[in-house]
């Protein structure tokens, strides 16, 4: 008995170190790969929902959608955003969702999200030799002509591939002109005076440094293969989320007392025991959500919250059981063992409801039902080892024969 | 405590047409708001933006902007039909319902209004535009997901208990809806996006709660010997009282310091979940028991009747 139950002890305060340590780790020295994350309703920041969609020549098919996540996670990468995320409503959606915490200017956002930059290069009967799918490289650069000097431009290299085809085409196209298209529009129509055979070259178009430096960028990451229209768009003050991150905090404190207290005057002993057993259900969700990534907002935090007091209704159960067992003239030892595996199939099936909703709002639901979910669903599971397991392994060390010849006064 | 030998002689099943008065009374209300709303405002619910599509802007300046000269700005560039409210000491929040403020625009507007007020603080600034294709979307699909997390709930606890208990449980999670929905359409608080997290919640807690009485039943009628059912289910659910009681009011505690710290921002959402918690605890109680005893009884006397 003693052995169970110091062996039982062992693993909970190993846990729960190390989930404390996880825990200073996210959240007191701010190691990058713990930082907790925020939800964009938290942190601030621009959320842009594009739908893809048909057009008359590019059909928004599923591989061209994932392409296009693709495509954009490229583009906001290059912006320097960082924790951007670029994800797909959904499996089958034709929606992709753009979060850029910290990001204030939707129009800029937009502009880099949403454009086609679909370059090609054509003849004069409008054949297309090269695309952009086949560029190796672009940047902004300056002129160094002397009738341009210092204009911006933005050179370009081509893959093997491209360099072959442009070299053809230029070479059969001496003396004519081709065109260069960006997004159907014209940029320039230089004459072709020599084959090229090296697959380099310079667009110039009147460019300001920042469009130039721009269009660099949206060749580099590639066309987007389908057109995107932004739906929605949001932009979240910082202000907001700091304050309520720091009063939940708060919160949370205050209310843990409060149930401390609550379970202390109805249970007494036991009621520390779930006062504990909540500090570590704290404790290791919160590691949990560190180590998962989750994104804290403010419905999942409604779901965390939802779940310290499910945490604390297993304790209920059981110590209420434990009561009964008492009353029905069980020793307490009896009575405490009587009531845990007893109390087990209720705490059981209640929680397993749960799950088994939760995984169902998971699959079908959108972002804020997921977050929900996530939240709701993890809370259970450690709520399933704080308030039976370390729970049972507390009470039986508690259980001292002191306690046990006085049950009445010290279980309540 | 004596309390708690008080509780066991309760009799809550032979009062069930109490129970199920009040909880009719709370619901027609509700209805009765639903009706009115729909009468005056077109739609029982007052659905925010995240529902019914629009743009929300919101922003701070060095001086406090007159409500009536920011209309005007808004009239200048088409909108006209706006609310315009003042928002903190130097804010202001313009809505737009159902129709989207070209992003362009919306800067223009803002800068039109700082032009007159001073520099925008940019820790403040929010806006949100919605398509109200989107808002649909959301509603359908968390109403898809809400239901057949429901219908699995049913399916479940039928398979773990019996379909008259699952049924029972689900009564009682349409009994919280129905409760929070009506509270909602009383006060007229607008619906948005995080309301679908707290529904949720409701539900699951409502759940959660039931099964845990379902299970005492359970456990009794195993242990049955000549008594009733309405008297078996009585001793369950007074049995199980103290500990529903105990769990709500923890969860209680949570939420409603939640209420009072979180703030503007998650008032309307604790709400919700406030009312949910205790919906959620009366109905598990007071209404899915009694109604499985009800059911119970009906086919006892079927049976009866089919014998005789």
């Amino acid at each position: 008995m003693r052995s169970k139950v110091t062996s039982g002890l062992i693993v909970v305060i190993v846990v729960a170190l190390a989930a404390g340590v996880i825990n200073y780790q996210g959240l007191v020295a701010k190691n990058p790969r713990l930082a907790p994350k925020l939800g964009l309703d938290l942190s601030g920041g621009v959320r842009i929902v594009l739908e893809a969609e048909d057009t008359a020549t590019v059909q928004a098919t599923n591989d061209a959608i994932d392409a296009a996540v693709g495509v954009i996670d490229k583009r906001v990468n290059s912006l320097g955003v960082s924790e951007a995320t670029v994800v797909r409503e959904g499996a089958t959606s034709k929606r992709i969702i753009v979060e850029l915490p910290g990001w204030e200017d939707p129009e800029r956002a937009k502009e880099l999200i949403g454009k086609t930059a679909l370059l090609e290069f054509k003849t004069e009967d409008g054949k297309v030799i090269v695309t952009g799918s086949h560029l190796k490289n672009a940047q902004l650069v300056f002129s160094q002509e002397q009738s341009s000097l210092g204009e911006p431009e933005i050179s370009f290299e081509l893959d093997e591939e491209g360099t072959k085809a442009f070299a053809d085409a230029t070479a059969a196209n001496i003396g004519k002109k081709i065109t260069i298209y960006l997004d159907n529009q014209v940029l320039m129509s230089p004459t072709v005076n020599d084959a090229i055979a090296d697959g380099k070259g310079v667009i110039t178009g009147g460019f300001t440094a920042e469009e130039a430096s721009n269009y660099a960028l949206l060749l580099k990451s590639g066309a987007l293969p389908v057109k995107l229209t932004p739906i929605s768009e949001q932009v979240v003050g910082p202000s907001l989320g700091t304050a309520f991150v720091g009063r939940s905090t708060w919160a949370a404190a205050i209310a843990l007392l409060l149930i401390v207290g609550w379970m202390f005057f109805m249970y007494r002993y036991l009621g520390i025991v779930s006062g504990l057993a909540l500090v570590v259900y704290a404790d290791i969700l919160m590691a949990m959500y560190l180590l998962l990534h989750a994104t804290l907002s403010l419905p999942a935090i409604g779901g965390a919250i939802l779940s310290i007091g499910m945490a604390v209704d297993a304790n209920c159960i059981i110590f209420e059981r434990i009561r009964e067992e008492l009353a029905a003239g069980k020793t307490a030892r009896g009575a405490v063992a009587a009531g845990f595996s007893k109390a087990f199939r209720a705490v059981f099936d209640s929680n397993l409801t749960v799950l088994v909703g939760t995984a169902f709002l998971f699959y079908f639901g959108t972002g804020t039902v997921r977050g929900f979910a996530v939240t709701l669903a993890l809370g259970v599971l450690v709520s399933m080892f704080t308030a039976v397991f370390a729970s049972h392994t507390l009470v039986d060390l508690l259980l001292t024969p002191a306690v046990a010849k006085n049950s009445r006064k010290y279980l309540g | 405590m004596r309390f708690r030998e008080r509780v066991l002689s309760w009799d809550i099943i032979g009062k069930t047409r109490t129970w199920f008065t009040i909880s009719g009374i709370i619901i027609a209300l509700g209805i009765v708001a639903m009706v009115v709303n729909t009468i005056s405002f077109g739609a029982p619910l007052k659905l925010g933006i995240d529902f019914i599509g629009g743009t929300v802007i919101n922003a701070s300046f060095e001086r406090a902007p007159d409500e009536a000269v920011v209309r005007q700005i808004l009239a200048d560039n088409g909108y006209t039909s706006v609310s315009v409210q003042k928002a903190g000491d130097m804010g202001i929040t313009m809505k737009v319902e159902a129709t989207e403020i070209d992003p362009a625009v919306s800067g223009k507007i803002l800068s039109a209004i700082s032009a007159k007020y001073g520099a925008i603080d940019v820790a403040t600034k929010e806006i949100t535009s919605i398509a109200p294709v989107i808002g649909h979307d959301l509603l359908r699909r968390s109403a898809l997901a809400l239901g057949l997390a429901l219908l699995f709930t049913l399916l479940y606890i039928s398979v773990r208990f019996k379909f008259s208990f699952g049924l029972a449980t689900i009564l009682g999670m349409v009994h919280d809806i129905l409760v929070a929905l009506g509270i909602l359409a009383i006060f007229r608080i607008p619906l948005n996006a995080p309301f679908v997290g707290a529904f949720l919640a409701i539900v699951t807690y409502s759940v959660q709660d039931g099964v845990v009485v379902m299970d005492r039943i359970r456990e009794k009628l195993r242990f049955r010997t000549k008594e009733p059912f309405d008297k078996l289910a009585n001793t369950a659910v007074t049995e199980t009282w103290v500990r529903s009681f105990n769990t709500s009011f923890t969860t209680f505690l949570a939420v409603f310091v939640l209420f009072i710290m979180g703030g503007a921002p998650i008032r309307d959402f604790s709400t919700t979940l406030l009312v949910g918690v205790i919906s959620g605890t009366y109905s598990s109680i007071y209404i899915s028991t009694p109604l499985l005893v009800q059911w119970t009884k009906n086919r006892d006397r079927a049976t009866v009747a089919r014998k005789a």
